[in-house]
């Protein structure tokens, strides 16, 4: 029998007990499937259960282990795909009800890394339509409804990786992947109490996921630690030559044996509370910027460069998803979309011409020189993830949230690396968390720093219910 | 380099919404288009006032989508061409003839 709060814990005490044959995988993913039976309507978390292909994998994986053949942290722990990445003979409907029959011959490379690395697919998560490269206002706004937050049903989960986001804080799967095109795994990170990692862009293969806009997508996990955000990381990423766009590099993810040899200097975004943002928010931020203080880090407030990201940003998004999308607009699928406004949407970017296009690339060029000027200067930028909890279902997210993302702006445009981490509690008990940056291909580094964070801190453990 | 814009909402929407058109328009439509969930259990007419508030969010999304432009339009950029746009050959492949 099972420990009951197994379904909850970290990455690395599964592979421990499942190395040693204190549990097997079999046994492990028959209690992530129990719950999902039990909790899936609750939550919204799973567009499709796999359960058969879960239970076969387990077997193989318990097989394998038994016989010594043991693949890594990874092996024989149960999780759940986005919904956008391809998985062969099983539906990937990218949020979309028009889409539930589209059946891939092949999976998405990020899925068979995982795979081959032993790991269990439970089934695909949910996520909000076209991972709302189209736009959405609410929480519903996808095939599967509202992304229900486990730590309070009427509450959102964040987007647009939703289910990745309930699966995970809900413990329905040990870690989720999500895909950010801007914030989409921040987002549900921040909202469920999770840590998740947004690698830079060019580390992890898009191969076989759905394109949003292809010059910012990004795939990375969600997870419970940034430890365990890492050891994903360091099974999924790598060049891969189904995607052209990646960096080619390989990062060094091995575990930190010792500090670094010099202490990350820390710059603390100024914002304004005065209209905008919870009190608790803030308070949770501020003893976070203590904590990182009290590990040596230098921490000194020191603004962002003065530049219109999010204008570059946004501009070259709609563009590229207008572009992405262009047949189901041509074919009026689009119009089957839950958020009606989509179909709008390529309206609203008529007025943007090629020359604006080729004019927000070369700015994005020049902010990318600003920010690595930044970058010289220091090694993290830290900031709230949100000044808010998860909002009710029912809000308009616009009303609900009416702030900017400077700090995002620049991560997307520039591709950086970010990490989200738990930071406490805020109003009505519901999470709260920071946001680390860095420069990219500082992903290491970054984890890093988030696992010495988490073991001066314990908000990562806590759990809905608990 | 110009000075940043105020903040406005439209970065918030994209941020949750991985981007889009939407990223640059404002309050855009949806809200009116679509309803909560048990407002959309309801059979669905149209009334004056729904199309009312589309018009507005419509007309908003449309004037962000402009105010965006004209940052950029503004924005100040040496003449030339620069290393922002990469263009890569595609090599033969081994043993193609």
């Amino acid at each position: 029998m099972l420990r009951p709060d197994v379904c909850f814990a970290p990455i690395s005490e599964l592979a421990t007990e499942l190395r040693a044959g204190r549990m097997t995988a079999i046994e492990l993913t028959d209690a992530f499937l129990t719950r999902i039976e039990q909790l899936n309507a609750r939550f919204n978390a799973y567009e499709r259960v796999t359960a058969e292909l879960a239970r076969e994998q387990a077997r193989q994986a318990h097989a394998e282990i038994k016989a010594g053949r043991y693949k890594g942290p990874l092996h024989g722990v149960p999780y759940a795909a986005k919904d956008l990445l391809d998985t062969a003979g099983i539906p990937t409907a990218w949020g979309t009800r028009f889409l539930r029959d589209r059946i891939p011959s092949e999976d998405a490379t990020v899925v068979r890394r995982l795979r081959e690395a032993g790991a269990v697919l439970l089934g695909k998560a949910a996520m909000v339509e076209f991972a709302g490269c189209l736009g959405y206002r609410l929480g519903d706004a996808s095939a599967s409804g509202p992304g229900r937050n486990p730590w309070d049903t009427s509450r959102w989960t964040g987007g647009s990786s939703s289910g990745s986001g309930a699966a995970v804080a809900g413990g329905l799967a040990a870690f989720a992947i999500g895909t950010e095109t801007w914030g989409s795994i921040l987002c549900p990170a921040a909202f469920c109490g999770l840590t998740g990692f947004r690698p830079t862009y060019g580390v992890v293969s898009r191969a076989g996921g759905m394109v949003g806009a292809y010059t910012f997508d990004k795939v990375g996990p969600l997870a419970r630690s940034a430890a365990d955000c890492r050891a994903v990381l360091a099974a999924i990423q790598g060049p891969d030559p189904r995607d052209p766009s990646l960096a080619g590099v390989t990062l060094d993810l091995a575990p930190p044996r010792s500090r670094p040899r010099r202490e990350p200097r820390v710059a603390v975004v100024p914002l304004d509370w005065s209209t905008s943002g919870e009190p608790e928010v803030r308070a949770a931020f501020e003893a976070s910027v203590v904590a990182l203080r009290a590990m040596g880090l230098t921490a000194e407030e020191a603004a962002l460069p003065e530049y219109p990201a999010s204008e570059v940003a946004g501009t070259l998004i709609t563009v590229e998803a207008l572009a992405t999308f262009e047949s189901f607009f041509d074919d009026g699928r689009v119009s089957q979309l839950v958020d009606r406004m989509a179909v709008k949407q390529r309206e609203l970017g008529e007025p943007i011409t090629g020359a604006d296009t080729i004019k927000a690339m070369r700015m994005r060029r020049e902010l990318q020189l600003e920010v690595a000027k930044f970058f010289e200067r220091y090694d993290v930028i830290v900031s709230p993830n949100f000044k808010s909890v998860a909002p009710p279902l029912t809000v308009d997210l616009y009303e609900a949230l009416p702030y900017g993302d400077p700090v995002g702006a620049i991560s997307a445009a520039c591709g950086l690396p970010g990490l989200a981490l738990p930071a406490g509690f805020g109003a009505a008990r519901m999470p709260c968390g920071i946001q680390l940056v860095a420069a990219p291909f500082e992903d290491a580094a970054l984890l890093a720093l988030g696992e010495r964070f988490q073991q001066r801190t314990s908000h990562h453990r806590q759990r809905p219910g608990a | 380099m110009t000075a940043r814009p105020p903040v406005s909402r439209r970065r918030f929407l994209s941020l949750v919404a991985g981007a889009s058109a939407a990223a640059m328009a404002a309050p855009a439509l949806a809200a009116a288009a679509a309803p909560a969930p048990a407002a959309r259990r309801k059979p669905a007419r149209p009334t004056a006032p729904k199309h009312d508030a589309l018009a507005k969010d419509l007309a908003q999304a449309k004037a962000s989508t402009a105010a965006t432009l004209a940052v950029l339009r503004k924005h100040p950029l040496p003449p030339g061409g620069d290393l922002s746009l990469v263009f890569t050959p595609i090599a033969r492949r081994k043993g193609a003839r």
